[in-house]
């Protein structure tokens, strides 16, 4: 977070907390609300500006954040490296055996995908909730069938590692895709 | 590890993909997953594990997961004696089994507060509760089928995009995968579960217990001068410890939720005097008056507002359900095609509102008008509710069922004029419904962390998911009538107390007499939708389900967070996935196993059987 981020987070916090402050307090005897209304009013009054104020800044920062992201917090830059190490995988699969598909997997788990989810965030602030969710969703599916390749080479099952390795790079492959297209249009 | 049962060689084409020549031509038997060898043991297990936890509920207040115990059963029948089971199999033993057992803790956390009330006050002189059992059958049923297919169009929301941790769901992950990721997983997996069971047996045997410093697992850590309106005590479940250690950085906010309600408001009421003074232990007053009233408002309005927040996704998602079928016909995009048919979600929905409609029709003293809104809002509140226990879970492994009970029964009793039985039927319905969409997610998390396709373990489930609710009823209502003159089988006084249907029934008796916590519960939506608002994923329910805990399990679980983050910081990320997670999920197991271990061996002592 940057200092202004913080100073706007602890606004929004310190609104909050004065409103649940108020809004704690009993009412008396026979009343329906109780007289600490008013510092719940307030409370959530600074909240919501401090609320504000925080994800404006989120804002201005997301829109500056691919000039100054490090290649291993870019998510892009994270995908860019996954598919030509998830192709090279899938394409000498048919040769490798149980074992190696395993260590081959987690390799791309490890190294690209793990690490994407980590920062998946900034795709959202990137590219918006609905482009962002198309190709959050689409990764997750060949995260998914790279699972299914390590389940199945662990129960010694290699035709369905051999047959599902492709259709995770199809998957991230179309993410990728995406993503650049969405990177285009802005 | 290669199963030498399995045909594991097959020719292969260029770049791994095998031609349809090839598919044809080859002798290699399909990848199990959604078979009748599954399918038949996790009913079998499911049925077995939901009476005997209808039982430890009646008895002990509590209910346990069968997710970790059917997924272990799972993998030594499946594998050790058939020779031929696969992980994904397992996962679908393991989700009809958690499925069937899931229901009836929504049964008996509600029901038996009926049968309760209407002995209570018949005793009183009154002319005592008059209701029908079928009703409440056709609303558990309805009420189970509702979760399901209510869930399922946010899986992509809370697995795919938020990746919520469901720390159950990855521990019983770690249990299936546990032969194959060689010996040293097993091994930190063996040490987590002993470690664990160990300690279990210990608190459960009450051997370390010293009046006024170690009681019912809880340590008081006052240390003799930290007032008690800061809640000094701490919570030893070693379960609930590893639960924070899975939920590393995200678990965060809970925690900071439990501090700002427990170390800034409780000693803020303090001193403005907003507590009565002639109390000998404030902290009860604070709990059960302000904080856990106020924080079941918080979790309702941070769940809508996060809703509103992922609006875009949701809908996306739903969309999705919509084109898939097109599109993997098209031999497009198969993203999608692994989700159960929109159609079938809609028709799901459509017969068990009618179901729902139903059962309000058939309890006396329900008018058509009043059925028709109990079911129309019922279902509407259902699907709010399983999105807050589901987002809860998810975040924390914690479920506020209890909470989502409380607040269906009020509602339900507003609306349908102060009728209890009618207000039950909706109770029954949406705490199995809650219960079967957090078990859903939980097990679709599972499936996701190793490869399961949805839509094999959401048919698995939709099947079977009934079966839960009618066993629960039937087991409670046979329970019931084993008492003397045929009643009073469970209840204050009997061997089966049945603690948390005795809070329902104080509920329902506040209800009747006014005593409605109302400026809680708005003031409160009205918190949590700020907090849902704000740019940390989930904090109006994290903060929410905070406040409407103990601070003794938020201490614990608070205090896995930080030795996660700490761990992470010193080690790296993938010690912590490799090393720290199957630690983790051996302790979460070993307290599961022991848990229910002595909950049988309570059960047999309190019939003299040992």
């Amino acid at each position: 977070m940057t200092s202004a981020e913080k100073r706007a987070a602890f606004l929004y916090a310190l609104g909050v907390t004065v409103a649940i402050c108020g809004a704690a307090k009993m009412p008396a005897e026979g009343a329906e609300w109780s007289d600490a209304l008013p510092i719940f009013v307030a409370g959530a009054v600074v909240g919501v500006v401090g609320l504000v104020w925080w994800r404006r800044l989120r804002s201005q920062i997301a829109a500056a954040m691919p000039a100054q992201s490090a290649p291993d917090q870019d998510p892009f830059a994270l995908l860019a490296g996954l598919i030509p190490d998830a192709k090279s995988l899938a394409a000498e699969v048919g040769t490798l055996q149980a074992p190696e598909i395993q260590v081959g997997v987690d390799r791309l788990l490890d190294t690209w995908v793990l690490p994407f989810a980590e920062v998946r965030q900034s795709v959202i602030d990137r590219l918006g909730m609905q482009k962002g969710a198309e190709i959050l969703v689409t990764i997750a599916y060949g995260e998914r069938m790279l699972n299914r390749v390590w389940s199945a080479a662990a129960d010694g099952h290699l035709p369905e590692a051999r047959a599902c390795l492709p259709e995770a790079v199809d998957a991230l492959q179309e993410a990728a895709q995406i993503a650049a297209k969405a990177r285009e249009t802005g | 590890m290669s199963d030498s049962s399995t045909p594991n060689s097959a020719p292969s084409g260029s770049g791994g993909k095998l031609s349809p020549s090839e598919i044809a031509g080859s002798a290699v038997a399909p990848y199990r997953e959604l078979t009748p060898a599954a399918f038949i043991l996790g009913v079998i297990q499911g049925m077995i594990l939901n009476l005997a936890f209808v039982y430890a509920a009646l008895k002990l207040g509590f209910s346990i997961g069968g997710s970790t115990v059917a997924a272990i059963t799972g993998y030594a029948l499946l594998r050790g004696v058939m020779r031929k089971g696969t992980m994904i199999e397992n996962n679908i033993n393991q989700t009809i089994a958690s499925g069937i057992n899931t229901a009836g803790t929504g049964v008996v956390f509600t029901v038996p507060a009926l049968f309760m009330l209407d002995a209570k006050w018949r005793a009183e002189g009154g002319p005592g509760l008059d209701f029908q059992l079928l009703p409440l059958v056709i609303g558990g049923m309805a009420g189970a089928i509702l979760g399901v297919v209510l869930i399922i169009p946010l899986r992509k929301q809370m697995i795919d995009l938020d990746r919520l941790r469901f720390p159950t769901g990855v521990a019983v992950a770690t249990i299936i995968r546990s032969g194959s990721t060689g010996m040293e997983k097993a091994r930190l997996l063996g040490y987590g579960f002993a470690l664990s069971a160990l300690w279990k047996l210990v608190m459960a045997a009450g051997w370390l217990d010293f009046p006024g410093l170690f009681e019912h697992e809880e340590l008081n850590i006052s240390l003799g001068f930290i007032p008690d309106y800061l809640s000094p005590v701490l919570y030893l479940s070693l379960m609930n410890f590893a639960a924070g250690l899975i939920a590393g950085r995200g678990g965060i906010p809970y925690f900071a939720g439990g501090i700002l309600a427990w170390w800034i408001i409780s000693p803020a009421s303090v001193a403005l005097d907003w507590v009565p003074t002639d109390l000998e232990a404030p902290s009860g007053y604070i709990y059960s008056q302000m904080l856990r009233p106020l924080g079941i408002g918080v979790l309702i309005g941070g769940a809508l507002m996060g809703v509103v927040v992922s609006f875009p996704a949701i809908k996306s998602a739903i969309q999705s359900l919509a084109t898939a079928a097109e599109t993997a016909k098209s031999g497009g995009s198969k993203v999608g095609s692994d989700e159960m048919p929109l159609w079938v979600l809609i028709a799901g929905t459509i017969a068990a509102v009618v179901l729902f409609f139903i059962a309000a029709m058939l309890t006396d003293g329900v008018s058509l008008t009043q059925a028709l809104l109990s079911s129309v809002v019922g279902t509407i509140w259902l699907g709010v509710a399983g999105l807050i226990v589901a987002q809860a879970c998810g975040m924390t492994d914690i479920s506020p069922m209890s909470g989502m009970a409380l607040i269906s029964v009020t509602l339900m009793m507003f609306l349908l004029g102060g009728n209890v039985p009618a207000a039950m039927v909706v109770g029954v319905a949406v705490c199995v419904a809650i219960g079967q969409g957090a078990d859903m997610m939980q097990d679709l998390k599972t499936g996701f962390m190793i490869g399961g396709r949805p839509v094999k373990q959401q048919i698995a489930q939709f099947f079977v998911t009934w079966i839960g609710a009618a066993l629960a009823l039937g087991a409670i209502y046979v329970l019931w009538t084993s008492g003397p003159n045929g009643q009073g089988g469970f209840g204050e006084g009997s061997a089966l107390p049945a603690p948390q249907a005795g809070a329902l029934m104080g509920i329902i008796d506040a209800v009747k007499s006014g005593n409605v916590p109302v400026d809680k519960y708005t003031l409160g939506i009205a918190i949590g939708g700020l907090l849902g608002a704000a740019p940390v994923a989930g904090l109006g329910v994290l903060v929410g389900l905070a406040m409407y805990l103990p601070f003794s399990i938020t201490l614990g679980y608070g205090l896995g967070n930080l030795t996660a983050m700490w761990l992470q910081h010193r080690n790296g990320t993938a010690w912590i996935q490799h090393k720290m997670i199957p630690v983790a999920a051996g302790l979460i197991v070993g307290e599961a196993i022991t848990g229910i271990g002595h909950a049988g061996y309570s059960i047999l002592k309190t019939q003299g059987i040992l």
